[in-house]
């Protein structure tokens, strides 16, 4: 049980607090209601790119990393399709520098054309890193622009092209700060050697008098019709060994089967002696590796099971071996209780485990307040207990169903 | 109204207490390590063994026969072993080093003495079945082959193996084929003398009460243990040179990955300290010059840093990064331009200073949380120091001057000291 408190500043900030005397170090989390999906097709990448402009200093504070290092702590970022998060770790005693850096940022950011100039080339190089350099480094490319054709969710956070990146101008910049980046569209979370009151009391000090216009991020995107049909794609890869993907779209986080499909992910794929592991690695030896998982997400979630191939097995072959594992599995009924228990059991202990690690915790507890379920944070145990394995099999049935699969199909560069 | 006048008063952090742990030797006679207890619900056991990838005759089998210690036995498969640990919502997973290797076990504190009994006694009995180990050496073949397609990769081979020469433990690489020549036999030679229950450690933290550790010790006492240390070695030949930079083309990329790598001994622990704050200064930080002016002046990478591996009680010194094609030949010239500044002109107070608080903020934070000490004693172990070592580390730190970093980058920092490798999309260099 996570024993938090949240208050709400006048200006609309959404404010967490979890006391940890354990720790020497407290986090601050802050979460902004903007990601990727937010963009517009002609520019994709720019929400990941201006996560990096707000490193780039402000009137006040010229070089934000410095004064992180010089009170010891230490911070990093990070965008998706639907939120963009910063965090900073800082010793307790230092916890103020925390407040006042970020709130500065959010309160005056300041870009020039050269911090703009900079961070272009800087994530242009990680889009080539991450992308180019990389076996199956394109795969969120492809696998997007296979299930979503209207959505912004048909492009990856890394953005879809370098050129969009190389485009951005200051005008957008401009625009996306201020529009984004208010108090209103964001959630903080304190996690760590910090009391409610301290807490209270720094966060109002820092972000109580940031007014800013406009309102909340009301999150309202084009989407895409139910797939109906089986989509395929192929291309080529830096990778030596051929390999197949298979996609669905599935119900979003806040939907209460999307957790039925992680359990079954778990069962499927989750551990070296799951059926995908079992079956295609171990048995036939038809892979060489086989995973799946399922991406909860805000808007829809991706189930993805892959493989990488063996010399001598064929896409198809490689494609009904998966989807026949799938089934067999979905078929097996009750006879998977025990593995299902298992899978719970493991899911128990993981949700243990990160109650001890405020980093994750801190981040958990802004996704949970952004996706207007934060009581339901100390609720995943009661949830998933209530969650039978029928109930599993039946929406993995009804979600993954081999007519409306979409396959993405690597072959080696020639 | 300006913020700037209201910055928050920081606090310098140069003293910490060490957080207690003890040292136990069960019944059983095996060496237990014990953080402090807390009441999280979850316990988390790594049993230890001082062998690694030191000690093999062949690439990969230390490896292996740590990777597969749940692959199955005589008495039960690997899906029996396996599927009882996933049944009782355990983890497992495993490192193997050069000089040490890991099980690293985790359960809810209801179910990891079952885990833990379990653990032990399919530990003990791994046969290593075939079918196993010839899926798990197909599976690793691939996943190299797919590293060997990275320009990453193949700098830090190439700079590894012209530092310290193919035949030696720091430099050897194997390559796929190598898998072929691994057979069940050497898995289970290398277990018998090297993963033995009587040379298990274990480090234990989380929920833990007097009364599990008992109960550990009687499920130990079928195989009695004994006093365990880790092997001191040292590298003891010359370190190669390469005149040039080696360059090495991976098709298909379009970055070149830079290596530069050089052996490091230092003369004693204050040494060490100074040379731990010369490398942040250098690569060891987001604030550091590399970063700073490779990154966020010329945006020239979206990271570069240069970090201490250990090379049994050295170090080897690495800088790396991806960089801009066009612009790595240039971005080897600002390394050089770095060190010649660090070597002609002493840190400034401020410079200074903030790598010593970004250095103990770290420090002290690493010390967190209640799985943090079983990583630290193992630390303090291969390096055969007690744990009032980590208690002089801050006060070491802070004691270190502008003028000892200028010594140490003289010392330390000769360009033509360091092996340059430069590799993947070449042909744009």
């Amino acid at each position: 049980m996570h024993l938090y408190n949240k208050f709400l500043l006048k200006n609309g900030l959404r404010v967490i607090h979890l006391q940890d005397n354990t720790r020497t170090t407290v986090v601050l989390n802050t979460l902004y209601n903007v990601g990727a999906r937010d963009e517009v097709s002609s520019k994709t990448g720019f929400a990941h790119l201006f996560e990096h402009l707000m490193f780039a200093g402000s009137e006040n504070v010229p070089v934000f990393d410095k004064e992180v290092e010089e009170a010891g702590g230490q911070n990093n970022a990070f965008t998706n399709n639907e939120f963009t998060n910063y965090y900073l770790v800082m010793p307790s005693e230092n916890v103020e520098t925390a407040f006042w850096l970020e709130s500065d940022r959010m309160r005056a950011l300041t870009i020039d054309e050269k911090s703009l100039s900079v961070q272009r080339g800087v994530v242009v190089e990680e889009f080539k890193q991450r992308c180019f350099n990389a076996p199956f480094g394109m795969l969120w490319h492809h696998i997007r622009s296979v299930v979503y054709q209207n959505s912004p969710y048909r492009w990856p956070t890394i953005g879809l092209d370098i050129k969009h990146i190389e485009d951005a101008v200051l005008e957008d910049v401009q625009y996306f700060y201020n529009k984004f980046y208010s108090p209103q569209n964001a959630v903080i979370s304190v996690v760590g050697n910090i009391d409610l009151q301290q807490t209270q009391a720094l966060a109002e000090k820092w972000f109580g008098d940031i007014h800013k216009a406009g309102e909340a991020n009301k999150n309202h995107y084009e989407t895409d019709a139910e797939i109906t049909e089986r989509r395929f794609f192929e291309t080529e890869d830096l990778s030596p060994n051929p390999a197949v993907f298979l996609v669905w779209r599935g119900p979003s986080f806040s939907h209460p089967t999307s957790i039925s499909l992680e359990l079954f992910a778990e069962m499927l794929g989750g551990s070296d002696v799951s059926p995908l592991q079992l079956k295609l690695v171990k048995e036939t030896q038809q892979l060489n590796a086989a995973e799946c998982f399922y991406l909860r997400g805000l808007g829809e979630g991706l189930f993805v099971i892959y493989g990488i191939l063996n010399d001598g097995v064929t896409h198809q072959q490689g494609e009904a071996a998966l989807l026949a594992v799938l089934q067999s599995e979905i078929g097996r009924g009750a006879e998977l209780e025990r593995i299902y228990q298992g899978v719970k059991n493991r899911y128990a202990t993981q949700l243990l485990f990160e109650a001890t690690q405020p980093m994750q915790l801190a981040q958990r507890l802004c996704y949970f307040e952004n996706a207007g379920s934060l009581d339901d944070i100390n609720r995943e145990n009661e949830i998933i207990e209530n969650i039978y394995l029928s109930d599993v099999l039946s929406v993995a049935e009804k979600t993954l169903n081999h007519n409306i699969v979409s396959v993405i199909n690597y072959h080696p560069k020639s | 109204m300006s913020l700037l006048r209201n910055r928050p008063e920081t606090q310098t952090i140069q003293t910490f207490e060490v957080p207690e742990s003890r040292g136990i030797t069960l019944a059983s006679g095996h060496q237990l390590h014990l953080s402090t207890p807390c009441s999280i619900g979850v316990v988390r056991v790594e049993l230890f063994w001082a062998s690694g990838s030191f000690h093999q005759s062949k690439p990969y089998v230390a490896g292996l026969a740590n990777d597969l210690m749940f692959s199955g036995n005589e008495n039960r498969s690997e899906y029996e072993v396996i599927e009882y640990l996933d049944y009782l919502g355990a983890t497992h997973r495993t490192e193997c080093g050069h000089l040490g290797s890991l099980v690293v076990l985790r359960a809810s504190k209801k179910n990891i003495l079952e885990a833990f009994k379990w653990s032990i006694e399919n530990i003990e009995q791994a046969s290593y079945p075939g079918r196993e180990l010839e899926s798990a050496k197909m599976v690793r073949y691939a996943s190299l082959e797919r590293q060997q397609k990275t320009p990453k990769y193949w700098s830090s081979r190439i700079a590894l193996e012209t530092l310290y020469g193919r035949d030696n433990t720091l430099g050897i690489h194997g390559n796929p084929e190598d898998y072929e020549n691994i057979h069940r036999t050497d898995l289970q030679q290398f277990k018998s003398e090297h993963y033995s229950m009587d040379r298990l450690m274990l480090f234990v933290s989380g929920d833990v009460d007097d009364a599990l550790l008992d109960d550990f010790s009687t499920i130990l006492s079928n195989y009695p243990g004994r006093i365990i240390a880790i092997e001191q070695h040292e590298f003891t030949g010359t370190p190669g040179k390469s005149k040039e930079a080696i360059y090495h083309r991976v098709e298909g990329t379009s970055q070149v990955n830079v290596n530069l790598g050089r052996h490091v001994k230092p003369a004693n622990q204050r040494e060490r300290f100074g040379l731990t704050l010369l490398n942040l200064v250098l690569g060891g930080y987001f604030g550091s010059r590399l970063m700073q002016i490779l990154r966020e002046e010329k945006g020239f990478t979206y990271g570069i840093g240069s970090y201490f591996k250990p090379a049994f009680n050295d170090f080897t010194w690495t800088i790396s990064g991806d960089l801009k094609s066009e612009n790595s030949v240039e971005s080897l010239a600002v390394i050089h331009e770095i060190f010649t500044d660090l070597k002609s002109n002493l840190l400034s107070d401020n410079e200074l200073t903030k790598i010593k608080q970004y250095y103990s903020g770290q420090f002290r934070g690493g010390f967190d949380g209640p799985f943090a000490m079983g990583g630290k004693y193992q630390h303090a172990m291969y390096r055969g120091l007690t744990m009032d070592y980590y208690s002089t580390v801050l006060p070491g730190i802070w004691a270190v001057t502008s003028e000892e970093i200028m010594v140490l980058a003289n010392n330390y920092l000769d360009p033509e000291s360091f092996i340059h490798v430069l590799s993947g999309d070449t042909d744009k260099t």
